[in-house]
């Protein structure tokens, strides 16, 4: 009787033993209930990751296979040539117009085209903000396959 | 004449009004105020009336060697009776409780689940209140189940445990189950000040249908594998729900909210009760089991409300701490008297759906617990 008997028995470890694995239960399978909403979303968008995924693909074998059918004309290339020089006096990123102005003002030739065709080959990239940048790796590939031609 | 006055003497001194003795008559009257109380008072009526009138059956006075009585070898009250002490009707109330339950509370603010764990200091408290009365430690452990508000889990743990006292046991948790709106509002309004009773709860996140089907099987894995011996409970519970919210197995989870429970409530409700024969139940032990059952109320209510006052002290939007009261797994009595409290002190508060979700992990939290002690001691 008493708390002798609940000594002798080992009953107080038992009690708290008791009491942890109870609260340890619960806590973890609070804990995982928590965190299931969110691994659901991540699992439900996955097929819109997976989207993205290809999308960006497709776009890169795009901008490869026109790279490859790129036939770099002397106009092609010289206008790439002056356009640098003009952009590298400008701010980063540039705006379309202003580019556009500046060129028509120092005379180069048919800047429309020129600017289409950049935008094409991805020589010019919009940055989403309505802004663009000039991608200096395309430049340095245009004026090698140039050379090359 | 001598062979007919023979014969209704010997018929006379075999029927009930003969042998009934005063220890009968005091069960026969503990019978009537259950069923009483289920039909007049509507204190868990579905598990009252049947467990007054088995106490009625288990009362009358027969020959013994007649197999009639329910300890009684073959007898038809014995082979009902046998769904009890194997654990079968135990575990298939669990099965329908499961198909009943919506989790959803639960799994839009999983927080509130660790109240259900905090009320489970009763079932703890309660055992070594009973291992001070001088109980064994297999009775003990069975005692301290009736803390976890719990009948089946009660039922289950001593027909393991403890089988000469499942009738004291089980009378004693469904006793207090049903004066749970007796014995918790005072607590409760005790232990909170109105402040906090005004305590106003966040709308709870909507929850997909996903959610609910993956939470019996995560719950599932994580509860079983921590404690494996709650596994005939805990499974079922679990199973249960998944029928639930699979949606393609309703036909089965309809089964198992209305026709099984029922059908089980009945067979469980009336041999608990005839298992509560005089000789059996009229003892000092029963009595003091009567006194740790009520104990053991209160201390898992207490327990909740003040863990539920400690989570306050951590936590950016406060929780209203009368839902700490629901963590007695009586459900959904102790959820339907926190609304009746907290309502009191503002009528446009509703905390009833906030409450189901420690009163549904009280169920879960009993439930380990019972495993836990079982495999203590088993």
């Amino acid at each position: 009787m008493g708390f002798d008997a609940i000594t002798n028995q080992n009953g107080w470890a038992m009690a708290l033993v008791g009491v942890s694995i109870v609260f340890s239960g619960l806590l973890i399978l609070s804990l995982s209930i928590a965190q299931l909403h969110k691994i659901l979303d991540i699992w439900e968008k996955k097929g819109d990751v997976y989207k993205k995924i290809v999308e960006k693909r497709e776009q890169k074998a795009k901008k490869v296979q026109a790279y490859k059918d790129l036939t770099v004309t002397e106009w092609l290339e010289i206008s790439v040539k002056q356009f640098n020089i003009l952009v590298q006096a400008m701010d980063d990123p540039f705006a379309l117009p202003v580019l556009l102005d500046v060129a028509q003002k120092r005379g180069l030739h048919r800047p429309h085209s020129a600017l289409t065709e950049f935008l094409k080959i991805e020589l010019i990239i919009p940055d989403g903000n309505g802004y663009y940048r000039w991608d200096k790796r395309v430049f340095r590939n245009i004026l090698k396959k140039g050379e090359g031609q | 004449m001598e062979n007919m006055l023979g014969l209704l003497t010997n018929f006379l001194t075999n029927t009930g009004y003969y042998m009934i003795t005063p220890g009968h008559m005091v069960m026969m009257v503990v019978g009537m105020v259950f069923i009483y109380l289920g039909i007049a008072k509507h204190y868990e009526p579905l598990l009252l009336v049947p467990i007054g009138f088995g106490i009625l059956v288990g009362n009358i006075p027969f020959f013994t060697g007649l197999g009639l009585g329910i300890y009684e070898q073959g007898s038809v009250l014995s082979l009902l009776y046998k769904g009890v002490t194997t654990g079968v009707y135990p575990a298939l109330v669990f099965l329908g409780l499961g198909a009943m339950t919506d989790f959803s509370s639960l799994i839009s603010r999983p927080i509130l689940m660790l109240l259900g764990a905090a009320a489970q200091m009763g079932i703890f408290i309660t055992f070594l209140g009973a291992l001070a009365l001088g109980f064994d430690l297999n009775q003990a452990a069975s005692i301290g189940i009736i803390g976890g508000a719990d009948g089946p889990t009660a039922i289950f743990i001593s027909a393991q445990l403890a089988p000469n006292m499942i009738g004291t046991i089980a009378i004693a948790a469904y006793s207090y189950m049903a004066l749970v709106p007796v014995i918790q509002p005072p607590i409760m309004r005790l232990l909170t000040t109105r402040k906090e009773r005004l305590i106003r709860m966040e709308e709870p996140r909507v929850v997909s249908k996903k959610e609910k089907m993956i939470f019996p099987i995560v719950g599932f894995i994580i509860c079983c594998l921590l404690a494996p011996a709650a596994l005939p409970l805990l499974g079922m519970l679990f199973f249960g729900n998944l029928l639930k919210e699979a949606v393609v197995t309703e036909r089965l989870a309809e089964t198992a909210r209305n026709a099984v429970i029922d059908t089980v409530t009945i067979l469980l409700g009336v041999t608990v009760g005839a298992s509560t024969q005089a000789d059996v139940f009229l003892k000092w032990d029963s009595i003091k089991v009567f006194i740790l059952g009520a104990l053991s109320f209160a201390v898992a209510t207490a327990s909740g409300l003040i863990f539920a006052k400690i989570m306050n002290l951590f936590l950016k939007d406060k929780i209203n701490p009368l839902l700490g009261a629901a963590g007695v797994s009586a459900v959904p009595d102790s959820a339907r008297v926190v609304q009746v409290v907290g309502q009191e002190e503002d009528p446009t508060n509703f905390l009833l759906m906030h409450a189901m979700a420690p009163n549904v992990s009280g169920v879960i939290g009993s439930a380990i617990g019972a495993g836990v002690l079982w495999s203590f001691i088993g």
